[in-house]
């Protein structure tokens, strides 16, 4: 029977699933210097994420394991297991998750890696020490900068003394280079109040919902960006609210998200609830203290372009959903885009219908109840370890088929040697 | 079927490599990148001559295939991508194929730049080897094995995990 030449092999295999690669690397030596070539981890990549195929979904908590679950299997339930990872204690928090690749620490947030779950390819980041673990609140950011293609962290630290922001400094750690450096961070006096919202990122910058003084007083928020590419930050409105004349809240909540490549704005209109009249221990900041109000979703179809906000959808409590539900988080769309998954109050999930706007909840399995954050991820084999020579790639092009044979030959048995 | 028009051609002839002419409107015919480079070619002289295409790689029987695949598709090419009637259609056509036929027909998308039936050709075969064994994979595509069995234990080895 006839067979391929390589760059066929090559469009047939970067449609497959990572799992379905690893038994691939033992077919021949041809397929295993394929499938490791940088070439290769680049066009499956490509291919996974205009596919918008192998996805998964994370799951980290304070309380629990880090777990994972395959998305868009033909069943409705999500069947989660337990995901190894490289860090010193078993729970652990997720920065942020690009090309495959999750960034990680534990909630200490001193030793960060960067971890590909699927290949187990990992990277300690350089430890940054924090001055005052009780007092300080270090946000993160993780993304792809396509212009010097670089995996980039972004570590924000912001020093509070009586509430107020003292001192702050940012670093990006660049995986090409392996080390931090220092950049400008957003001029005063915007900081970050969320000490647990990470870089959101979208169109290779990480956002982050800022305040100052001002537009706290004024009960609005804006947006800061981090753009990976020119490492500067920059400042754009969050989509307009409704006024208190129109919906009676007393607390609004703005959440930055990443939604089908669009940057997302859930703003969240909640009041004092009838518990909080009825139990006057719970203090201000129990989610029990509040109602949700309503709850509107929305994207900008458009980056950068602000007439481009569209609300994609507005929601009470969902019918069905018997938990409190002050916090509704989106995650991602189906892959037929007709839904979206979203996260409730950190204890369920379902499926929002964009068309029905009805809720439906999707059964956890092997997940221990409690509360998590929750995200997602498509399957890659990009590699965190050291780059390899770029000679192989280089020298397969113009070169007849023997020379090129005897090249994968010598970088398999390198390949090999190091294993040793 | 089209009306010869002055300024451009309205249809090309291709001859297959068994030496078979197949008469191909223009729309079809610019379905593949190939075809449509000499179709442009040829305008851009100011030529009115019907002109002939020679493959040399396809056979008629695969040639015939791929223009029913073309003509399919440029049916529907002012829809959009994600039109699920095509979709059905694509995925009917490939299904009554067995493996050599479906080899060709790769090979020959890839040579007249046919870009969408190799992706789906592609598609198709990744899927169909999902779950196969390596040995089933070798014998489809005739490959041969060509590590040693501590090279193969050291690649197991490597992603011990992967194979529970």
């Amino acid at each position: 029977m006839a067979t391929f030449p390589t760059t066929i092999f090559a469009e047939i295999l970067s449609k497959l699933p990572v799992k379905s690669l690893f038994p691939m690397k033992l077919v021949c030596k041809s397929w295993y210097s394929l499938i490791k070539s940088p070439y290769f981890i680049k066009l499956h990549l490509n291919q996974t994420l205009i596919s918008n195929s192998d996805r998964y979904l994370l799951k980290s908590s304070i309380g629990a394991a880090f777990y994972y679950a395959k998305l868009d299997l033909p069943h409705n339930y999500l069947s989660f297991s337990t995901l190894e990872h490289p860090l010193e204690y078993e729970e652990v928090e997720v920065f942020g998750a690009c090309n495959g690749v999750v960034c990680i620490s534990n909630y200490d947030k001193i030793d960060v890696f960067l971890y590909n779950p699927l290949t187990k390819s990992r990277r300690k980041l350089p430890p940054k020490r924090i001055p005052n673990p009780e007092k300080d609140c270090v946000l993160f950011g993780f993304g792809y900068d396509s212009k010097s293609d670089d995996y980039k962290v972004l570590r924000i630290l912001q020093g509070f003394s009586c509430q107020k922001c003292c001192y702050d400094e940012a670093q990006v750690y660049s995986l090409n280079n392996n080390a931090w450096k220092s950049v400008a961070f957003v001029s005063k006096p915007y900081f970050f109040p969320f000490a647990d919202c990470h870089g959101v990122l979208v169109n290779e910058g990480l956002h982050y919902i800022v305040s100052s003084e001002e537009l706290d007083s004024q009960q609005r928020k804006m947006i800061a960006c981090f753009d990976l590419r020119t490492e500067k930050f920059s400042l754009m409105d969050c989509p307009l609210n409704d006024d208190k004349s129109k919906t009676e809240w007393e607390y609004l909540e703005f959440c930055v998200r990443e939604l089908g490549g669009c940057l997302a704005v859930m703003v969240t209109y909640l009041v004092k609830s009838y518990a909080a009249q009825m139990l006057p221990y719970l203090d201000g900041d129990d989610v029990r203290n509040r109602r949700l109000l309503r709850a509107d979703l929305w994207v900008m179809k458009e980056y950068g372009n602000k007439e481009s906000w569209v609300k994609l959808f507005s929601t009470g409590k969902p019918v069905g959903v018997k938990l409190y539900c002050t916090c509704i988080r989106p995650i991602v769309y189906s892959k037929d885009g007709r839904r979206v998954l979203i996260d409730i109050d950190c204890l369920e999930v379902g499926w929002y219908d964009l068309e029905s706007k009805t809720y439906e909840k999707v059964d956890a399995r092997g997940l221990p109840q409690t509360y998590y954050d929750t995200g997602y991820f498509a399957g890659s084999l990009v590699s965190l370890e050291y780059k390899p020579q770029p000679i192989k790639i280089t020298k397969n092009k113009n070169k007849n088929k023997n020379t090129k044979k005897k090249d994968s030959d010598r970088f398999l048995s390198a390949g090999f040697k190091l294993k040793l | 079927m089209a009306s010869s028009s002055s300024s451009s051609l309205s249809r090309v002839v291709v001859k297959s490599s068994d030496n078979n002419l197949f008469v191909v409107n223009k729309k079809v015919a610019s379905q593949s990148q190939l075809l449509k480079q000499c179709i442009d070619n040829m305008e851009e002289k100011g030529t009115n001559d019907v002109i002939l295409i020679p493959l040399s790689n396809v056979t008629s029987n695969i040639l015939t295939l791929v223009l029913e695949y073309c003509e399919k598709h440029a049916d529907f090419a002012d829809d959009d991508n994600n039109n699920q009637e095509l979709k059905q259609w694509d995925h009917e056509f490939l299904k009554k194929f067995d493996y050599a036929t479906l080899n060709s027909l790769t090979m020959a998308a890839d040579y007249m730049v046919t870009k969408s039936l190799l992706n789906l050709c592609c598609q198709f075969i990744a899927d169909s080897i999902k779950d196969l064994t390596v040995q089933q994979i070798r014998q489809i595509f005739d490959i041969k094995n060509d590590f040693t069995p501590q090279e193969e234990a050291d690649i197991k080895n490597e992603n011990a995990w992967a194979f529970r």
